[in-house]
């Protein structure tokens, strides 16, 4: 579980309570009313708030705007991922997963590409494989569905239904709410202006 | 460690996707040192050279490179991971000795065929001086605290408080302020006031170093 205690940082966010069980949250809002600096402070990027966040010591965050140099290879992005986790055989490991999915093909095809050369879709897919594979008791996806086609995003739903069935903790934020549909049992946290 | 290692190898794939800046990096201290042949009258007058370099390196390198990582949003990607501050920090540090270790290499090739200098001591003092100048590093990752000018004007101001140390290296009224200057007199200060000095600035740089990592925030102070 994590609880979020009178969380407040600069005018974005306001005295923010809540109570995050594992399974799937969906955190909702309009535009600006904080979404991604709460994730940012869950995740402790952000460490200038004040209030008290708790039990989230092992997360993983997908953020809504990923940056890694376009220069490098879709393979060196993996191999960085892994190599912070210690994991040597990270080919074997990550195609492994691919099989699962029906991505085997896409990320063959993909593997010494640079990763300015892929689609919008592709490098968030590329992001959102890489990230799953690891073991944690949280994920945080920050719109995952921005810029993904109907067939990704039902990957990810899948990943997500995958994800809960480990009884792992998924904390997401979108504005597209019809890839939910596929979820089994969405919890909802409205934060809002105020 | 392992993490250390992975943001190293990142690190190094990065440099090596940017041939023709790293062959330049490489070669402009050899360029310069055949500018200034007529200058040079024994080994130790390279000493200036070395830590010209060293400067450069960590100060762009090390600071300002971590000032602008977080004003790209590239940390925030990798933090996301894993926090991971203090081995990204060292990575660099890591990153850019090895860099100097090669610039020196080049360099001191090209100076022990112009001036004859022996290779073997040619390195052996510029390898020390990359080891007394590690504290450098640490300094300059002061830099990321400076919050209300853009990364890229520090850089730029950087780049002309260089240009004007290597130009005054030799006028007496500066020389007492002058880093490269500094740096380049610990191969031949021997007396017990330079090395108090040195440990009381050491000690003082790396403190000052860590207290900025640990107030190091890689949420970017120019976008959302």
């Amino acid at each position: 579980m994590i609880k979020i205690n009178s969380v407040t940082y600069k005018d974005i966010l306001h005295n923010v309570n809540m109570t995050l069980n594992k399974g799937f949250n969906y955190i909702y809002g309009p535009n600006g009313a904080g979404k991604s600096t709460l994730l940012d402070c869950i995740s402790n990027l952000n460490q200038k708030y004040t209030g008290e966040i708790s039990g989230n010591d092992s997360l993983v965050y997908l953020n809504q705007n990923l940056y890694f140099s376009y220069k490098l290879k879709f393979k060196d992005f993996v191999h960085f991922v892994f190599s912070l986790e210690g994991i040597k055989n990270y080919k074997t490991l990550f195609f492994e997963y691919a099989e699962k999915y029906g991505l085997t093909e896409e990320f063959t095809s993909n593997w010494n590409k640079r990763i300015g050369s892929l689609s919008g879709g592709e490098r968030k897919r590329l992001y959102f494989s890489t990230i799953c594979c690891l073991d944690r008791d949280w994920y945080l996806f920050d719109e995952p569905f921005s810029g993904v086609d109907t067939s990704g995003k039902e990957y990810m739903c899948d990943q997500f239904n995958n994800l809960i069935s480990m009884d792992k903790g998924i904390i997401i934020t979108t504005h597209e709410t019809e890839p939910l549909n596929k979820i089994s049992f969405v919890k909802k946290h409205i934060l809002n202006d105020s | 460690m392992r993490v250390v290692k992975a943001y190293y190898i990142l690190n190094l794939k990065m440099l090596r996707n940017e041939i023709f800046t790293l062959i330049w990096s490489l070669l402009l201290p050899v360029i310069f040192l055949t500018l200034n042949i007529n200058n040079i009258h024994s080994l130790y007058d390279l000493r200036f050279f070395w830590a010209f370099i060293i400067i450069s390196c960590f100060f762009y390198g090390v600071g300002i490179h971590a000032a602008k990582l977080r004003n790209e949003g590239l940390l925030k990607t990798y933090f996301s991971i894993t926090e991971s501050r203090y081995e990204f920090f060292f990575a660099n540090i890591l990153t850019q000795m090895t860099f100097i270790f090669f610039s020196f290499l080049l360099f001191n090739i090209t100076a022990s065929i112009i001036f004859q200098f022996n290779m073997f001591q040619l390195t052996y003092y510029s390898t020390f001086l990359i080891i007394l100048s590690i504290p450098i590093a640490f300094l300059s990752f002061t830099l990321t605290l400076i919050t209300k000018i853009n990364a890229n004007d520090v850089s730029t101001i950087v780049s002309i408080l260089m240009l004007v140390s290597f130009i005054t290296l030799f006028s007496t009224d500066f020389n007492h302020f002058n880093l490269i200057r500094i740096v380049g007199d610990l191969l031949i200060d021997h007396t017990l006031n330079g090395y108090i000095l040195y440990s009381i600035v050491s000690i003082s740089s790396i403190i000052l170093g860590l207290f900025s990592l640990k107030k190091y925030s890689v949420i970017s102070l120019e976008s959302r």
